[in-house]
């Protein structure tokens, strides 16, 4: 504390109260205060209390975990397929149906996943219109070539060149829309396109979804917790922990 | 409190200067909350590891002995100085203070950044 006045030196840094070598030795001296005490009979009676509470509380913890976890499954399953069935209409419809913002969903990264399902599923639906349309084209042409019968053969050939034609452009718009995903998301730097802009701002859309207004406060708050967590600096919040974090802010009474 | 630099239509960026103490056992977390009592201190499991960590905010002012006495006392091995930016822009700047930069170039360690735009 303060000089010392025969040395004239600062020993602890200005410490006000006990140094840290003291606090070492004090923190030794209760640690043998304790193994003194604990090897009692009064401990053992406290380990058991302290196990049948322990006991109680994890069981119910576990009970209401399975229960969250299950409906958070059923819930999550149900997005994916919903996600999957409007990529698979949007790209049939050639883009007529558009696809949904996957952020605006519930449970939105399994909807985004299940859209990612849904584009492959069409590439394949796609190529298989195509090439049973050429099946059929052919089989136009040979009907109308041996029977002759141009009134069967050129519907054939009409309705199979549709089929392929449609089934060919249906898996190029999901191919496109995987580009144009998987663009946006790995590099950003060649398509300016509707998903960048989602991808980056996480905080305002997890905010939107909870129905949250301060923006700023929640800001504050998702970094508040990132420090107190002792996260590390690079350690971000996926968009699910940022939605929990949203539910946690509002049970705070952030609004 | 955070340190705040004002911007044009009434915000504030905000910035805070923490010094991270990393892969403590618990019992040195304690000490060291202890001897720290005069700083903002948060001492919590680390993330993703087994020991324990100890946050100290940093003020404007502080005595920076202190806290090389800490981190030579109790033999910290692992720590680093992190800048928290908190801000409502899409752009801005951070300058480090000098006592900051001091504390930095007598303990070394890691220097860290986190941001928050909202």
């Amino acid at each position: 504390m303060g000089n010392n006045p025969v040395t004239g030196t600062d020993p602890d840094g200005g410490w006000v109260g006990l140094c840290p070598s003291c606090l070492l030795q004090l923190n030794n001296l209760i640690n043998s205060i304790q193994a003194f005490a604990l090897s009692g009979v009064a401990s053992s009676v406290l380990s058991e209390i302290t196990i049948q509470a322990t006991r109680t509380a994890v069981s119910s913890s576990f009970l209401s975990g399975i229960t969250a976890s299950l409906s958070g499954r059923i819930n999550g399953a149900l997005s994916f397929a919903n996600g999957a069935s409007n990529a698979i209409q949007s790209n049939v419809s050639l883009g007529l149906i558009k696809e949904k913002n996957p952020y605006k969903q519930a449970y939105s990264t399994d909807f985004a996943n299940g859209q990612k399902f849904g584009r492959y599923a069409s590439i394949a639906l796609g190529t298989a219109e195509a090439a049973i349309g050429e099946i059929i084209s052919a089989g136009g042409c040979t009907i109308s070539l041996t029977v002759g019968g141009a009134v069967i053969g050129v519907p054939a050939v009409g309705v199979g060149a549709t089929m392929a034609g449609h089934g060919t452009a249906t898996a190029l718009h999901a191919l496109q829309n995987l580009d144009r995903v998987h663009h946006v998301n790995s590099s950003g730097a060649k398509y300016r396109g509707r998903s960048k802009s989602l991808d980056r701002k996480e905080i305002e859309q997890a905010a939107s979804q909870k129905g949250i207004k301060d923006r700023r406060d929640f800001g504050d708050f998702v970094e508040k917790t990132k420090k107190g967590a002792l996260r590390g600096n690079s350690d971000n919040y996926q968009f699910k922990e940022l939605l929990d974090l949203a539910e946690e802010f509002l049970k705070d009474g952030g609004h | 409190m955070p340190m705040k630099i004002k911007r044009e239509h009434g915000d504030f960026d905000e910035i805070v200067f923490y010094l991270r103490l990393l892969d403590l056992t618990e019992e040195k977390k304690n000490l060291i909350l202890i001897y720290l009592k005069n700083f903002k201190t948060n001492g919590n499991k680390m993330f993703k590891k087994k020991g324990f960590g100890v946050l100290i905010e940093l003020p404007q002012k502080f005595n920076e002995k202190r806290l090389i006495l800490c981190v030579k006392t109790f033999n910290v091995k692992s720590f680093d100085i992190s800048v928290s930016f908190r801000s409502s822009y899409d752009h801005g700047g951070v300058d480090i203070p000098k006592n900051i930069l001091k504390l930095h170039k007598k303990i070394g360690g890691g220097l860290g950044f986190s941001y928050v735009i909202a």
